[in-house]
């Protein structure tokens, strides 16, 4: 064999055109049902059927006759107010599992988060529901609210622990040796670097929280409906155009928020089996 | 104790206060809740017995359930995997902008809700769309036919729902292969399949593990998917539960249903942990028996 | 009977992290305006001091004083000490400006005083117009530099340093080490350097002490350290060395079938005492060595060469002695300019200067 290392190096490196045409069928397979999505919220047929005829009527709709909007506005609060509260006491605790923590007691912490992600949806919803109703609190926003934040701050935690973790300690104790408290020092030094990674996280559990169905379902009070709620009882009445309309907008959306996470540094927008906890 | 220390004492606590607060209430209280529940078939107050857990077992209807969920997910899990593999090693070889470009864009439909990822399957599903026009040019499917209201809806939407995340844990497990031992595996004569099988495939099998517990242990709680896609022939366990729980409103039952299928789940996950570990010992055990003989 | 205003004082310092003793019973004295080093090789146990003076880690027992003034329990915003740490640990997100300037605002500097000092100690570090780079944007040395001005800035009782040398390539190392005795010289602030090179250390302290697990082996000016180390680990950490085995004979020392008189060259003996088999620690610049035989009886010692190692401006000659191997340092002009230096060829040696250890059981 007389290829040179270099040639070896890269032709072993070098996919074969197999493993590519399944990377683009993969591809494919996530993408299609979307694009058709997209594809039919400017076909003007009711009912989703060809021929293909384009128009922006269904996006008119939308914003003046669906009742769509009223419950996309209030995930849009809902969501929003979660996400910053996720994001403040989110921090609050990675930097006390930074700092402060005795090993037995962030484990715990740890575990508990890590159950609020792992455990499946519909069980811990459930399960919220059944406290809620013991408490008095039933189905309402706030039950929703508690829900919904207990679920998303695990995402917050865990990215702004990461990052922590990866600063350089020495930069506090220089700032210490300079004359600041340890409250200075956390507020000009370790605050401004953190920034990227707690606003990633907030934007995350910003996502998650908006699209959390199973939550929303169990714990929403009769008569309220956020938008996953609303998309529910429009799913089972069947084909729905303007509902193509707001799920392009929704992908588009998603599309703006994911560059912006990935402008702020976060590997694999900070997903597992990119970051670990 | 110096001011400063009695200063940091009290601060500590303010830190993790309102998360705990937060996770305790709304996730570790539930879930011990859950737990007694399922022992309290007569209500909170009354004593504890196995009753909903004898009502389970009395009728074989629940435990087929179980079953017939456990198999739906595990055939979803496999069936993800099976997709996600190749691409996920494909995507591992990629150069570095190319493969952060797919990434980012796999991760549009990892966020996005999955209620509308649900419809736009129902969508693509549906006998009037564009997809089903090729089966039925096959001849594989009659006019108006459609995999929609089937058990395979289901699955096909779990394993679509899925796929991002099995190709991220599989990524990121094969991305720590380096080229080099491909290569000296090369030049030791080893052809493509050869190297795949022989180094890649047994060098990201941990990963491939953690993503099919990762996939496995949600698919299994899944009841939205059957719901909406599965007809009238894919009741899962998660439908019966979120009924008893909501409707039938017998909380003890479904309480007992879902430590069923939640611990269902995490033995039939940890089983699949449990066999890497074992092919190795057994391995081992053969590599020192050979070496004793030899 | 202390100066109470002069510089920095520890006294029976002791640390341990967990089942391991890291510090025992430190007690040494900097006066003030002085530049002392810590040299120890890594697990030595001078970093955990350096963090117990700069007011990191709490000490298990003794006291840390800095003129004058009890600093044991001070957090240390309130201790008044420069650090430069060894990756610098500047502030990413600050200019060179803001990073140097820090300090005075956690003072209350005013703002026209702060850039006044600022423009100051760049001048002294000599990294005037670097104000509004980011440190990112600047060479290892340049950050050490701005590191240094840092510390400095805050006009602080004492100075220290974690191996500010190490992270550095060995050309610039050269560079920024007389820039930094320049620089301590310029301002006079006590200086405690904290390094496992030995070659810095004797560069640029006035006062060297050798640590090796928590204990302060020995300590003195450079050249005297070096020349009369106290034991096998301090002698062979210095510098390079050789141990001879030899058996003390009266006023001669024997090697092998051959002896050489004590007074033939300064061989310094221990007061302790001085018999049986010991160890002669002798630097390789210390010995000559010339082609032939000897005939001064004790006053020389025959050998065999074995080779010579070309380093550039010097030589090192390996020599056999009675079955011991000796190294010998000789400038290259005198050995490049014969060709009788082959090995095998006969060779005598003088010891100028060696001292005698007593032998451990760590040296064959």
């Amino acid at each position: 064999m007389s290829a040179s290392p270099k040639r070896r190096l890269r032709d072993a490196e070098a996919v074969s055109p197999f493993m590519v045409a399944m990377l683009g069928l993969c591809l494919a397979i996530l993408f299609v049902p979307l694009v058709i999505i997209i594809f039919l919220s400017f076909n003007a047929s009711p009912y989703g059927t060809l021929p293909f005829e384009g128009t922006l009527k269904w996006y008119v709709a939308l914003f003046t006759t669906s009742n769509l909007l009223g419950p996309t506005l209030l995930s849009l609060e809902i969501s929003a107010l979660v996400a910053l509260n996720a994001a403040l006491f989110g921090t609050m605790a990675a930097v006390w599992l930074d700092r402060r923590a005795l090993r037995f007691g962030g484990g715990l912490f740890r575990i508990g988060l890590l159950s609020a992600i792992t455990v499946p949806w519909l069980i811990l919803g459930l399960a919220m529901l059944l406290v809620m109703n013991a408490i008095g609190l039933g189905r309402s926003l706030v039950s929703i609210y508690l829900g919904l934040l207990a679920t998303t701050l695990p995402y917050v935690v865990f990215i702004v622990v990461a990052r922590l973790q990866s600063l350089d300690h020495d930069l506090d104790h220089a700032a210490r040796s300079l004359g600041a408290s340890p409250f200075t020092s956390f507020l000009r030094i370790s605050a401004p670097l953190l920034l990227p990674s707690i606003v990633s996280g907030t934007l995350i559990a910003f996502m998650v929280s908006f699209n959390n169905f199973l939550i929303q379902y169990f714990l929403a009070p009769f008569g309220v409906q956020t938008l996953p709620l609303k998309i529910y009882t429009l799913i089972r009445v069947g084909y729905l155009p303007d509902l193509n309309a707001l799920a392009t907008i929704i992908v588009l959306v998603t599309c703006l928020l994911i560059a912006v996470l990935h402008w702020l540094g976060l590997r694999n927008a900070g997903l597992p089996g990119g970051a670990t906890p | 104790m110096t001011k400063r220390r009695l200063l940091q004492a009290l601060t500590t606590p303010i830190l993790l206060l309102p998360a705990a607060l937060v996770v305790a209430l709304m996730v570790v209280i539930p879930l011990a809740v859950l737990v007694w529940y399922s022992f309290a078939p007569d209500g909170p107050g009354a004593p504890l017995s196995l009753g909903s857990y004898r009502r389970m077992v009395a009728s074989p209807l629940y435990g087929w359930l179980a079953l017939k969920t456990l198999w739906t997910a595990g055939i979803a899990a496999l069936i993800t995997t099976a997709i996600a593999w190749c691409p996920a090693w494909a995507l591992s070889r990629l150069r570095a902008r190319t493969r952060n470009l797919i990434l980012l864009a796999i991760v549009i439909p990892y966020l996005t809700s999955y209620l509308l990822l649900i419809y736009s399957i129902y969508v693509v599903l549906g006998p009037g769309s564009p997809m089903m026009a090729l089966p039925r040019l096959i001849g594989f499917a009659g006019t108006g036919a459609s995999i929609l209201y089937t058990p395979a809806a289901t699955v096909v939407m779990l394993v679509y729902e899925n796929l991002p995340l099995m190709i991220f844990v599989l990524f990121s497990g094969m991305q720590r292969i380096e080229g080099t031992l491909l290569a000296a595996a090369g030049s030791l004569g080893a052809g493509r399949w050869s190297r795949i099988r022989h180094i890649v495939f047994p060098m990201s099998a941990p990963a491939l593990v953690s993503g099919l517990v990762m996939v496995f242990v949600p698919m299994g709680g899944a009841f939205v998917e059957s719901q909406i896609l599965g007809g009238p022939n894919g009741l899962l366990l998660g439908n019966v539960i979120a009924d008893q729980m909501t409707r039938a409103d017998d909380p003890s039952f479904g309480s007992a249903l879902s430590l069923l299928l939640l611990l269902g789940t995490l033995a039939l996950s940890g089983l699949v942990s449990l066999v890497g570990p074992t092919l190795e010992w057994l391995r081992n055990e053969r590599r020192t028996r050979d070496v004793r003989l030899a | 009977m202390s100066d109470l205003a002069d510089g920095l004082r520890i006294e029976a310092v002791r640390k341990s992290f967990g089942a391991t003793e890291v510090l025992k019973d430190i007690t040494l004295h900097v006066p003030r305006g002085e530049f002392h080093t810590l040299l120890g090789p890594s697990g030595s146990g001078k970093t955990t001091l350096l963090k117990i003076v700069a007011g990191f880690t709490p000490t298990d027992g003794g006291k840390v004083a800095l003129a004058g003034r009890r600093i044991t329990d001070e957090p240390p915003e309130h201790r008044n000490i420069g650090v430069v740490f060894q990756h610098y640990a500047l502030f990413p997100h600050m200019t060179v400006v803001e990073n140097i300037a820090f300090g005075l605002k956690m003072r209350g500097a005013p703002k026209r005083e702060r850039l006044e000092r600022v423009a100051e100690v760049l001048r002294l570090v000599r990294l005037t117009g670097f104000d509004h780079r980011r440190p990112a944007a600047l060479s290892g040395g340049q950050q050490q530099r701005v590191a240094l001005a840092r510390a400095l800035v805050i006009r602080p009782e004492l100075l220290l340093l974690d191996e500010p040398l190490s992270a550095l390539d060995r050309k610039v190392r050269q560079e920024v080490r007389e820039e930094l005795k320049r620089i301590q010289a310029e301002t006079g602030v006590t200086t405690v350097m904290v390094t496992h090179d030995q070659e810095e250390a004797l560069f640029l302290a006035d006062r060297v002490l050798v640590l090796e697990s928590g204990s302060v082996r020995q300590q003195g000016a450079p050249a005297d350290i070096y020349r009369n180390p106290v034991d096998e680990f301090v002698a062979g950490f210095l510098g390079a060395i050789n141990l001879l085995k030899v058996t003390v004979d009266g006023e001669f020392l024997r090697i092998g079938a051959q002896r050489f008189a004590l007074s033939a060259g300064q061989i310094e003996a221990p007061a302790a005492a001085c018999r049986g088999v010991m160890h002669l620690a002798v630097r390789p610049e210390q010995v000559i060595v010339e082609l032939g035989h000897c005939e001064s009886p004790a006053g020389c010692v025959n050998g065999r060469l074995i080779a010579t190692e070309f380093g550039g401006p010097i030589v090192t000659l390996r020599v056999d002695v009675e079955g011991q191997e000796i190294s010998v340092l000789a400038l290259s002009p005198d050995v490049l300019s014969s060709d009788s230096w082959q090995p095998g060829a006969p060779v005598w040696l003088r010891i100028r200067q060696a001292r005698l250890l007593a032998a451990t059981a760590l040296t064959q």
